[in-house]
């Protein structure tokens, strides 16, 4: 199963293959064989770029061989909810003109790295600090104290991707399920779009 | 987590210098210059490198040549004197600045060519509350150099009076200077005679890197085979054999491929890749407390290598407390940099170039909102 990705950078894309492979395989119990993952940079901003990269995920084969089964649409809110309800409406319209197409939606808000901080356990495991010492940690936003931290105290030959990775192998899903609701509504979307597939709806 | 380092560069201030008329610049401990070609980033550059080579030793007359091909391509066109001024603002890593001054005047000699001549030098030193004058120089006469020599000793018009001075912060003053990289045609790292081919140029970083320290010649490669997936290794072929004095093997380091038999020569190398390569090992082998300055970063290298580029050396340099000061002209490369780091470059519509910064604008606050909603700062430039 071949899972397209469009976001709006390659750190969300390492977060989101991650995260939707745990999702997947811890909530329906099962270890999910050939799965993988495609990626589709946006390099910015995603909702006004859905329509044209949905259809070159479907309809054109890109890094992979084979299409993809199904995609996971990213865009980050960023305080501006029309993003999200932009991004909500173009997918229903998507879907509604290529009724086989289903599209998973990830809204984190503001950004992904919002993910991190809500599980605060597994960001700190990673870095090995305290929390009172990622109270310390400067930047106005989740993504700038991303950065910080990156460049403070992660090993130099490590690229950031790879960092995100590592914290999201770390997450627990269920707390952080429990923690932040824009990651409730893309675990819920995730999994009733992989059944939607799974049950032929997607074929 | 309080960052303790400071920039060494710390602010530029340059009159009448090629297409710059009068302007400051001010730099944090990682800057990146932005603007379109020819708008004047390279002119900044050299301004920096122009005082470099003065204070390292070089001539006023050997100094320009690296810049312009006579004297008066270094004097801006639109100025109504004769006069170039550079002062440039250092820190030692510690409570200490050093401003240094220079004005060089464009005058006539018997050849009918112009020439430029030191018209006045002075260095100070300012540490706490306290500033201190340790070397003026008024035209040939040096008017102030605290008790070490005659103040009535003359000077060559284009020698500089750090030259024949000596004390203990003129010699600190080189010492900074010396720890500025500019990794353009203008790199002086080794006591060898400079190399000539980009590739020579990279066998010697790396050879110099691998004998300063072997961890982080190690650090090296792990970075460059995540920024060259292809690659597979980097093989020192002299391991063991004593390397002739003052001479660059260019066979010296050979490059695995993953589908290649055998290594390759740097000489299969691209462009791209000789410069990934070159910058990448300057920055690990620049001790703490230097400047790294890379021009045009992305020169021959694919965007989405020189972002992660971009994002080791940002990290390179935090963490061995170096001043990182990059250039660009591609707009895309600026998604990860923080907007407060970015010097952005135009030419007005008389020529003249200007330097700022989004800090700085009126408009801060509606930036900031721009910012935070998802705005992209690229659509700004």
């Amino acid at each position: 199963m071949i899972i397209g990705i469009l976001h709006e950078g390659e750190s969300d894309f390492a977060t989101l293959e991650v995260l939707s492979r745990n999702i997947l395989e811890n909530r329906l119990g099962v270890t999910i064989k050939n799965l993988s993952f495609a990626s589709l940079c946006a390099n910015g901003p995603t909702p006004p770029k859905l329509s044209a990269a949905a259809i070159r995920f479907f309809e054109t084969p890109l890094k992979k061989d084979s299409k993809v089964d199904f995609m996971i649409f990213h865009s980050d809110v960023d305080g501006d909810s029309t993003k999200r309800t932009s991004a909500i409406t173009l997918r229903d319209q998507y879907q509604r003109d290529k009724p086989p197409v289903q599209i998973a939606l990830a809204l984190p808000e503001p950004h992904m790295e919002e993910w991190f901080f809500a599980e605060v356990d597994a960001l700190c495991a990673y870095f090995e600090i305290s929390v009172e010492e990622l109270d310390r940690i400067p930047g106005k936003t989740p993504k700038d104290k991303m950065k910080s931290l990156i460049n403070a105290y992660s090993e130099v030959t490590l690229s950031s991707n790879e960092i995100y990775a590592a914290i999201s192998e770390r997450i627990d899903i269920d707390k952080l399920f429990n923690r932040d609701q824009n990651f409730q509504y893309f675990t819920n979307d995730l999994l009733s779009t992989y059944n939607a597939w799974s049950q032929g709806v997607g074929r | 987590m309080e960052s303790t380092k400071k920039a060494m560069i710390k602010s530029l201030h340059i009159e009448n210098f090629k297409s710059i008329e009068n302007q400051t610049v001010n730099f944090d401990e990682f800057s990146m210059i932005i603007g379109e070609n020819a708008s004047g980033k390279t002119n900044l550059i050299n301004a920096i490198s122009f005082v470099r080579r003065i204070v390292l030793g070089s001539n006023v007359s050997e100094a320009h040549k690296m810049f312009a091909a006579t004297p008066s391509e270094l004097l801006n066109k639109r100025s109504h004197t004769n006069v170039i001024k550079v002062s440039i603002l250092l820190g030692d890593g510690d409570e200490a600045e050093y401003h240094l001054s220079y004005e060089f005047s464009l005058v006539d000699s018997p050849s009918s060519l112009k020439v430029l001549s030191i018209s006045y030098e002075k260095l100070e030193v300012k540490n706490e509350n306290k500033t201190e004058v340790v070397l003026e120089r008024r035209g040939d006469s040096i008017i102030s150099a605290g008790t070490v020599i005659p103040t009535n000793l003359k000077i060559e018009s284009g020698i500089p009076a750090m030259a024949v001075v000596d004390n203990p912060s003129i010699q600190k003053v080189r010492r900074l200077f010396n720890r500025i990289y500019i990794s353009t045609a203008d790199v002086s790292v080794s006591t060898a005679k400079q190399p000539h081919t980009l590739e020579q140029r990279v066998i010697e970083i790396i050879s110099l890197l691998k004998k300063k320290s072997t961890e982080d010649f190690r650090k090296f490669e792990v970075v460059v085979k995540k920024l060259m997936p292809s690659l597979s290794s980097i093989v020192d072929v002299s391991e063991g054999v004593p390397a002739p004095l003052n001479s660059i093997n260019e066979y010296q380091f050979l490059f695995k491929e993953k589908n290649m038999e055998g290594a390759l020569s740097l000489k299969a190398g691209s462009h791209g890749d000789l410069r990934t390569f070159y910058i990448l090992a300057l920055t690990f082998l620049a001790g703490e407390n230097s400047t790294i300055i890379a021009e045009e970063i992305e020169n021959g290298i694919h965007t989405k290598r020189a972002k992660d580029l971009i994002e080791f050396l940002e990290k390179i340099s935090y963490q061995g407390n170096k001043q990182l000061i990059l250039s660009s002209h591609n707009p895309r490369l600026i998604g990860k940099v923080p907007f407060e780091k970015l010097i952005i470059v135009e030419r007005s519509a008389d020529g003249a170039s200007t330097y700022k910064k989004f800090t700085t604008s009126a408009n801060l606050p509606a930036l900031e909102r721009f910012l935070e909603q998802g705005g992209d700062i690229a659509q700004l430039l």
